[in-house]
């Protein structure tokens, strides 16, 4: 049974992948040969296809867990389901959701090809640039942080000029910190329940492995700064938060907890780590709430308190909660999968596909409890 | 007859041109006036100026720095002119001067670097058309020659229209 499941997850992994490229931006011309049109010319179907492959990720990642927490999946096992998730998604197309990696390609090659400073001169002021052609926010400034903007000096310059090894160099640029995540988790709760909850959560494994987001590379030094202050080693701890917030802002939200354990420590009391890291997880989600203020919740914000959701001895609520709001935020790309328009009803209809699933599934909890 | 007529028509062309002739009409819009000298926060806005120009790395972000600059200290010396304040004045116009200059050459740079630079060029053009005639209208309200005496320092000679005419000349040969 269990092979089987694996089997299985293992294929609709491969076809998740090669659905990815139905996808391809018509613009992008470095990939012409695998444009089809088909996802904007079959809405419905693609719709449907995304929703079912969704849905089985789900149950597969429901599955997982419970064979890990029934012990009938080993450690040798989930790390060969993790690596071969890891090998095969990388090979995703990384747009197929969100546009977010060409931007990170264009304003890296504003700083490393132009020379110039991206917080002050946007990419289509580049008139004959011809990555214009398919970045989406060509007409913004640089939008992360200044750490981040230097890092993606390593895999542009690692791409010598050549937009396929630049654009899957990003990607495995954010597959390494994916991984070291995950090592991180390992290391930090020697828990591997708790590793599968954040390693093959489908949001985090889409949108890291897929689109590529750097949600992960500020998670990962967020995470590795409360290793180091775990050890009392401050100093490197206060340099990981330091770059954590500068890759994309949102984690200066931790840097109230980051100071109650300095002060802890100080006063040489007993720091409850576990609290620690359920205080830091609130922080996130009282952020990833706040993000409607400045534009909207996007559904990658999650992997700021997925990743330390999974430092904290879970409750099953909790877990199973993870599990359906991931679900439900993945279900907010289909209307405009379906519509193709960012205007009404879209907007209403993410709302609902976000909150109906968590809300129905609180009631159905509440209402357990009571019988 | 004919002789007023034509008399009468040449009177009415001449102040019909006039207006166009004294001052170039031109879309570019100035900044308010900044920090001016003798306040507080003067120099620490200075150094914060200089410190802006390490962040403003780069061919165009140095075009746009300068050119910002340029706008700046334009505005700062109109104002101190019609305050009379001539020495800080001529300063202040000095300082525009030489930020215009620098944004013409970070335009060059960037065109030998291959860079688009058509929208900046026509920017220059426009801040330089603005900016003479900011220019001209400042020097319909000025004396040509002014002599300033500072307690107990030594006195300057400060030929205002002179360095207007310099001023205007910058920008009609960079833009």
């Amino acid at each position: 049974m269990k092979k089987i499941i694996i089997v299985v997850y293992l294929i609709t992994l491969f076809l998740f992948t090669v659905f990815s490229y139905l996808f391809i931006d018509q613009n992008l011309f470095y990939l012409k040969d695998f444009f089809t049109g088909i996802a904007f010319n079959y809405r419905e179907v693609t719709t449907f296809i995304y929703l079912t492959l969704i849905f089985l990720f789900s149950i597969f990642y429901y599955l997982f867990l419970w064979l890990i927490n029934t012990k009938k999946l080993s450690m040798f096992e989930a790390k060969w389901l993790i690596g071969i998730t890891v090998g095969i998604l990388f090979f995703s197309y990384p747009a197929m959701l969100s546009y977010d990696i060409f931007n990170y390609l264009t304003t890296s090659k504003v700083a490393f090809y132009y020379h110039e400073n991206p917080y002050v001169v946007m990419p289509i002021e580049f008139v004959n640039e011809p990555f214009l052609s398919f970045t989406r926010a060509a007409n913004k400034i640089a939008l992360y942080g200044p750490v981040w903007i230097f890092l993606t000096g390593i895999p542009y310059y690692l791409s010598f000029g050549n937009f396929i090894f630049l654009l899957f160099g990003f990607k495995l640029f954010i597959t390494l910190f994916f991984v070291l995540t995950i090592i991180l988790i390992w290391k930090m709760t020697k828990n591997l329940f708790q590793v599968a909850l954040f390693a093959l959560n489908p949001l985090v494994l889409i949108e890291t492995l897929m689109s590529g987001h750097n949600d992960i590379v500020m998670i990962f030094f967020a995470l590795f700064s409360f290793y180091f202050l775990h050890r009392r080693n401050i100093l490197f701890a206060a340099f990981f938060l330091f770059l954590s917030v500068f890759i994309k802002y949102a984690t200066i939200f931790l840097i109230p907890v980051f100071l109650y354990c300095l002060w802890q420590m100080y006063t040489k009391q007993r720091v409850e780590w576990e609290k620690i890291y359920q205080f830091s997880a609130l922080l996130m989600i009282f952020v990833f709430f706040l993000s409607p203020v400045r534009e909207e919740i996007y559904s990658w914000y999650a992997i700021w308190f997925l990743g330390f959701i999974s430092l904290v001895s879970i409750k099953k609520f909790i877990y199973q909660a993870s599990i359906i709001f991931s679900f439900s935020l993945l279900l907010r790309y289909m209307p405009y999968m379906l519509f193709g328009t960012y205007l009404a009803p879209v907007p209403a209809l993410k709302n609902i596909l976000t909150f109906i699933p968590l809300f129905l599934f609180t009631i159905y909890y509440v209402l357990k409890k009571k019988i | 007859m004919k002789v007023k007529l034509l008399f009468f028509i040449s009177i009415c062309l001449f102040f019909l041109v006039l207006p166009k002739v004294g001052y170039a009409e031109s879309n570019y819009v100035l900044p308010y006036p900044s920090f001016m000298p003798g306040t507080a926060l003067y120099k620490l806005h200075i150094l914060y100026e200089h410190i802006q120009k390490y962040w403003y790395f780069g061919n165009f972000s140095q075009f746009s720095y300068n050119l910002n600059l340029s706008n700046k200290y334009l505005v700062e010396a109109k104002t101190l002119f019609e305050y009379k304040q001539y020495l800080l004045a001529h300063q202040a116009l000095y300082k525009s001067n030489e930020y215009f200059t620098e944004a013409y050459r970070f335009l060059g740079r960037s065109k030998q670097e291959g860079k688009d630079t058509n929208q900046r060029v026509a920017t220059l053009k426009n801040a330089s058309e603005k900016h003479r005639e900011v220019l001209w209208q400042i020097k319909t309200e000025i004396p040509e020659i002014y002599i300033w005496k500072p307690e107990k320092e030594k006195q300057t000679t400060l030929f205002l229209w002179k360095q207007i005419d310099k001023a205007i000349e910058i920008r009609k040969n960079s833009a």
